[in-house]
């Protein structure tokens, strides 16, 4: 405990140095636009933004990520409020209530309950991923190459069936984002795999044009093609301010007690390999309506309502870190993107990670804090200004979307190639939504799939023989198969219960 | 793959070992779509119009057309000339309009990337 309080203190040396809170600070506002856009969402965000990154250190480089991170989740409410359109699937079930009370004329209690359930949810997160990180990490440390192929089967199938209508579609998704990851020469013998003759590919799939065009280039697309402009939304028009948006002290304890309630299950349900944001803010909303002493409030425009989801989803982000910085294994799209760049500049996450570079660990887990009491302090203050962000035309947003995506891709290596494949990857992505095939399993498919690979085979090197038999015989890896095997089949005997004609 | 490259040696898998699992996996997981779009009654309205598809093409060569002019006039004025045209295509406001939005938001994305 007092080990992991001076840890934390040494991190705080780390995030308090000038250059990362000015990272912190500058990516909560970028997040804060980009979450308050419709229409682009937090995986677009990170992936738009994550070459600006790349002149940085990696701490601070992945401070500013984070930063953008919560950051667009605090601005996914935004336009959920005043337009009744959610930024992000996360703020789906803030509009419910936030845009009934915009139009009661409450958009600024809204906006700063959304806010403050916000930053309760962020702390309430990084207050218990300070904790369950590193314990986290110190039961991975037992986990050898047979535990983590295991792991990332499970997490792999679950995201598959977690994420997307039908769960063949998420295990498509996977099953895509696995065989591009094959692209490349083959760490094994050395053999170039599916490069068609292309130098570009022989180190493999290029990641940031990938995730540029499936998360950012698709959603331009998709916004050009959906044939609606934004600002003749069904836009509630207020002119907020500071003093008008306060809440009284009956409301700040109706909303603090919800905040933390949906904060806990936020967190756990963060925890959980394909969940996520959206999933933990339905499931505080459903749990808000059964435990509100005034359930039938909700819908109709409570405080309540807006600080449930919206205290969940930033809780659950914070959730999702701690398989990601603990085991190596990231539990969304957004966490997949972050893994992806930490690799990027040479850092591996994973139960070593807090052995060997704890600056960097606790440093991000303090910048959490930091991060989170200046994107409160910015979205309190800017308050005024918020609701102009949504209303972004989209005759300005997608040109600049798509100059972003360009720019993005090219930065990486200057080369032409990657802009093409970006193109690609985006008409691939744009299509993936057409047909509702969940684009985050391919992703996570993508960077999990090399150390897959890596861990099945340094598993068959010490099993005695090679034998498979290795995955079984040790009860870790087992656990996981048997939570994978049940991530595969219990979907599906559901489905035959309810379509079964006596159900 | 798995015949050229090999599915199994001695100590393990060979190169061609996971492009056939995982093309294997996609392989399943089509079929169980292909078999689940035949059964279902749903699901028959068109993927995408032809309109949308034509769009689709508009935007992707107008996209090409800026990767073609990147090496030719430097990045940021071609990207600079798809945000002109760009907001003049898509709102109804004047090209002087259009030059100015377009040449702020250049700026903007020049400070950030390159300074």
């Amino acid at each position: 405990m007092s080990e992991i309080l001076a840890q934390l203190f040494q991190g705080f040396t780390v995030a308090l140095d000038p250059i990362n809170i000015f990272a912190v600070i500058v990516g909560g506002i970028m997040g804060i636009i980009v979450g308050g856009l419709p229409g682009l969402g937090s995986v677009a965000g990170v992936a738009l933004l994550l070459p600006l990154t790349f002149k940085m250190n990696p701490t601070t480089a992945v401070i500013m990520l984070a930063g953008i991170y919560y950051g667009n989740m605090f601005g996914g409410s935004i336009s959920a409020i005043l337009l009744n359109i959610p930024g992000d699937s996360p703020a789906v079930m803030t509009a419910v209530d936030g845009y009934q009370l915009a139009r009661q004329g409450k958009a600024g209690k809204a906006l700063y309950t959304a806010f403050f359930a916000s930053f309760v949810g962020g702390i309430t997160g990084a207050v218990i991923l300070t904790f369950l990180g590193p314990a986290l990490a110190f039961v991975g440390l037992r986990f050898g190459p047979a535990e983590f192929t295991s792991l990332i089967l499970f997490a792999l199938m679950s995201v598959g069936w977690l994420l997307g209508e039908k769960p063949a579609k998420g295990i498509m998704a996977t099953g895509i984002g696995l065989l591009l990851s094959t692209i490349g020469v083959d760490m094994i013998q050395g053999l170039p795999r599916f490069t068609f003759g292309m130098l570009n590919l022989t180190a493999g799939v290029p990641f940031i044009p990938t995730v540029i065009g499936i998360f950012g280039f698709a959603q331009v697309l998709k916004l050009l093609l959906a044939g609606y402009e934004i600002g003749q939304a069904t836009a509630v028009t207020p002119r907020l301010s500071i003093r008008d948006s306060l809440l009284s002290i009956k409301e700040w304890a109706e909303v603090s007690f919800t905040a933390v309630r949906s904060s806990l299950i936020g967190f756990f349900v963060g925890l959980l390999p394909g969940s996520g944001a959206t999933m933990a803010s339905f499931m505080a909303y459903i749990a808000e309506m059964r435990l509100n002493k005034h359930p039938e409030r909700l819908g109709k425009g409570a405080l309540a309502g807006v600080a449930a989801p919206e205290s969940a989803n930033n809780a659950a982000s914070m959730g999702a870190f701690a398989p990601l910085l603990s085991l190596g294994i990231p539990g969304s799209g957004t966490t997949a993107l972050l893994l992806g760049g930490l690799m990027m500049w040479g850092l591996a996450p994973g139960p070593l990670l807090f052995r060997e570079a704890p600056e960097f660990v606790w440093g991000l887990m303090a910048s959490m804090y930091v991060g989170d009491i200046a994107v409160l302090l910015l979205c309190v203050l800017l308050v005024p200004f918020l609701a102009y962000i949504p209303r972004v035309p989209k005759a300005i947003l997608a040109p600049t979307t798509i100059a972003l995506c360009v720019l993005g891709s090219f930065s990486v290596n200057n080369s032409i190639f990657d802009i093409w494949f970006m193109v690609f990857m985006g008409v691939v992505g744009y299509f993936m939504d057409r047909l509702q095939f969940p684009t985050p399993p391919l992703v996570l498919a993508l960077v999990l799939a090399p150390r897959l690979q890596t861990a099945f085979r340094q598993a068959l090197m010490i099993s005695p023989g090679g034998s498979l038999m290795i995955f079984i015989t040790k009860p870790i890896s087992l656990a996981f198969l048997l939570a994978a095997i049940v991530m595969v089949t219990l979907p599906v005997l559901i489905k035959k219960r309810k379509d079964s004609p006596s159900a | 793959m798995g015949i050229i490259y090999g599915f199994w040696e001695e100590t393990g898998p060979a190169s061609g070992f996971t492009p056939v699992v995982f093309g294997l996996i996609v392989t399943v997981s089509s079929v169980a779509l292909f078999w689940h779009s035949l059964r279902s009654k749903k699901d028959k309205k068109q993927i995408i119009t032809k309109k949308e598809l034509l769009d689709l093409f508009k935007i992707c060569l107008a996209v090409c057309l800026v990767i073609f002019c990147i090496p030719r006039l430097g990045t940021f004025t071609s990207l600079g000339l798809l945000l002109v045209v760009g907001i003049k295509l898509i709102s109804s406001s004047t090209w002087l309009m259009a030059t100015c939005t377009g040449a702020g938001i250049t700026v903007i994305l020049y400070l950030v990337f390159k300074v």
